[in-house]
């Protein structure tokens, strides 16, 4: 017998700045799952406090986020773990501090992971440099197949959708 | 031997800043320098945009306060299509007082309780791992939980009037793009979805109290450190009063005599002058009349409560007066009364808020005008870190062909330098070992401007914090750098 799926409450917050190359990296991977109905999303110019209040009641949440970190397969997809030893910050919180506020404060955070991709260029009016471009299509490929996996039934036909919008954004 | 120390980039305070403090072979301080990156980029970027596309892409400059920088652009647009304050539809200036008013309350309350709290609950020499929200949020649960609140109540604030909290459209040439509905209205007022602007207005008293009750325990340090005399400049309205939105620009001395009397915004011009550094990027602006020694201003909450004559909302009235009772002095220049101050500021913004909320004319839909195109647009604000200036001139394309910003942090910037010379003397200087509560205060001094600094690019892994000790010949002799989170 087929194992019934649960709806999962899913976010993805996209965290960049659309006018600096590759700092869009994150917003534009907001773009792509905005069509997907059932996933909350939401743009961040940087975490703030008031995060931990928007994610409280959420089973999963993705940060996704531009990285001067180069990986082999463009991106990075690691779990967020919530970290109580913050030892300083600017005016932007981190996904972990982020969790951890919440935790503190809500006594829950949802389960989380961090959509790194890999990003090279990063002045006003650039636009997203080639290495950006590889990174966000393969994160978007596993991301799709990844919510499939994970996340309720309901997203699978939109998610073919995403995958056109994909080839559309990147093309 | 003499060394260098430098703290790269500042913590608690937004994009890149450093701090060199160079000590003689006795370890006596010979000099300090605070260093910024300026976002001279912006201006030249958005060279041949054309004019009505400014409020939009001005957000972008900042992830802290897009909202300060889209009114400020918003107001010069306006007089590119023949529109002074005066001229915009009664609506549309509510509309956007509210947006500006709810922008300053939650930019405030970030300060207040994520960046001031934890030097304030736990103290300057506080362990590091203490400094910060997460340990203000382990130890005063409740304190924290306000701080989010209030800053939510802010955040829904923009979103109601522009659609969304990030690029929305709000402002547009001669006034604003949609009214408040009665329901988007009733949500602030009811305190059904979220606590009500009356509970913003108790919370907002609530951490004055905090305040006080710190001041009564700390009066010496509050008054002492950072403490130095220097002009103070902000916006009043025609009968004095502290004015974010519009006003004419007042400066004062540390004494409290009159060095700017009360101008139009769009003579800026002729009383500022920028002068630069061969070691910083960020300018430093100055009262032309006065000279680059003497005619600096700070800006932000402390020089605005210093210059205005009073606050026109009672209950904030009312603690401005007690704050110049506390502090026994006409003109405050204690940069830890910036915190204060700030508060005092928080609660007006509520007040002001609650006013506009009642007020039914702000749910009219008569919001844009229009009058003779002109080709010059000065537009000045009072940011949540004080004075803003935005400037454009169009050709006739309507394609913008100058830009000049001078952002609150720049005109900060003096003032910055001041305290950070300051504690370089009286707590670093001829010490036998530089401690990380000796460092703490450096960045408390400089946090106390609340300086956006934000033109880097935010992504992952880029923030640490770098102390390097340099000697004479340039060698690094010591070095720690902390990982961000």
């Amino acid at each position: 017998m087929k194992k019934s799926v649960m709806p999962t409450k899913l976010m993805v917050i996209g965290i960049g700045n659309s006018s600096r190359g590759d700092d869009a990296l994150g917003w534009r991977v907001a773009d792509l799952v905005t069509q997907v109905p059932g996933i909350h999303v939401e743009y961040r110019y940087q975490l703030q406090i008031e995060d931990a209040e928007l994610i409280k009641d959420y089973d999963v949440v993705i940060f996704a986020d531009a990285t001067r970190e180069i990986s082999l397969d463009g991106f990075t997809f690691l779990p967020a773990v919530a970290e109580g030893n913050v030892t300083f910050s600017t005016h932007r919180l981190s996904p972990t501090a982020v969790l951890s506020l919440c935790q503190e404060i809500y006594g829950r955070h949802p389960e989380a992971y961090i959509l790194a991709l890999s990003g090279i260029q990063w002045d006003l009016g650039l636009g997203i440099s080639p290495v950006g471009t590889t990174a966000l299509n393969k994160a978007n490929q596993f991301l799709s197949a990844w919510i499939r996996k994970r996340a309720a039934p309901n997203f699978g036909t939109a998610l073919h959708q995403l995958n056109k919008q994909t080839t559309n954004l990147l093309s | 031997m003499s060394r260098k120390i430098t703290i790269d980039p500042v913590t608690r305070v937004e994009g890149h800043g450093r701090v060199t403090i160079h000590l003689d072979e006795y370890g006596k301080v010979e000099d300090s320098f605070f260093h910024i990156v300026e976002f001279r980029g912006f201006e030249r970027f958005i060279q041949g945009h054309p004019y009505w596309e400014a409020p939009v892409l001005v957000q972008r400059l900042c992830g802290i306060c897009p909202v300060s920088h889209h009114l400020a652009a918003a107001k010069a647009i306006d007089q590119l299509v023949g529109i002074d304050p005066g001229d915009l539809a009664p609506a549309a200036t509510k509309l956007r007082r509210l947006l500006h008013y709810g922008q300053i309350f939650q930019s405030h309350a970030l300060h207040f309780f994520y960046l001031a709290s934890p030097d304030l609950l736990f103290g300057m020499n506080a362990p590091i791992e203490k400094r910060n929200v997460m340990a203000v949020a382990i130890e005063n649960k409740e304190l924290a939980r306000k701080g989010i609140l209030m800053r939510k109540f802010g955040q829904e604030i923009i979103k109601a009037i522009a659609g969304k909290r990030i690029h929305g459209v709000a402002a547009v040439p001669g006034g604003m793009h949609k009214t408040l509905d009665p329901a988007e209205r009733e949500f602030f007022l009811s305190g059904k979805d979220i606590p009500s602007i009356d509970t913003m207005i108790t919370w907002s008293l609530e951490v004055i109290q905090f305040i006080k009750a710190y001041h009564e325990k700390n009066k010496n340090l509050m008054g002492t450190f950072a403490q130095f005399p220097s002009g103070h400049l902000g916006m009043v309205d025609a009968a004095g009063n502290l004015d974010f939105y519009d006003g004419n620009l007042r400066a004062i001395d540390s004494d409290g005599n009159l060095t700017l009397a009360d101008v139009a915004t769009d003579g800026y011009e002729s009383y500022f002058s920028e002068a630069v550094e061969r070691w910083s990027y960020m300018k430093f602006p100055y009262l032309r009349h006065l000279g680059r020694e003497h005619g600096w201003n700070r800006v932000g909450p402390l020089a605005r409560i210093n210059v205005c004559s009073q606050i026109s909302t009672p209950l904030a009235e009312a603690e401005r007066q007690e704050f110049f009772r506390f502090s026994n002095e006409r003109v405050n220049n204690s940069t830890l009364y910036s915190h204060w101050a700030r508060l005092i500021e928080t609660l007006h913004c509520a007040e002001v808020m609650k006013q506009l909320l009642e007020d039914d004319g702000i749910m009219s839909n008569d919001l844009v005008r229009s009058g003779t195109p002109r080709s010059k647009g000065i537009g000045i604000i009072e940011a949540p870190r004080g004075t803003l200036t935005h400037h454009y001139e169009i050709d006739n394309r309507g394609m913008i062909t100058k830009c000049n910003l001078i952002v609150s942090t720049t005109h900060n910037n003096q003032a910055m330098n001041q305290a950070v010379k300051w504690v370089a003397e009286h707590v670093i200087s001829q010490k036998a070992a530089i401690t990380d509560g000796m460092l703490n205060q450096v960045e408390v001094a400089i946090r106390a401007y609340d300086p956006c600094l934000s033109c880097a690019t935010q992504s992952l892994g880029q923030m640490t914090l770098q102390v390097s000790l340099v000697d004479h010949t340039g060698t690094i002799i010591d070095e720690k750098i902390r990982h961000a989170n």
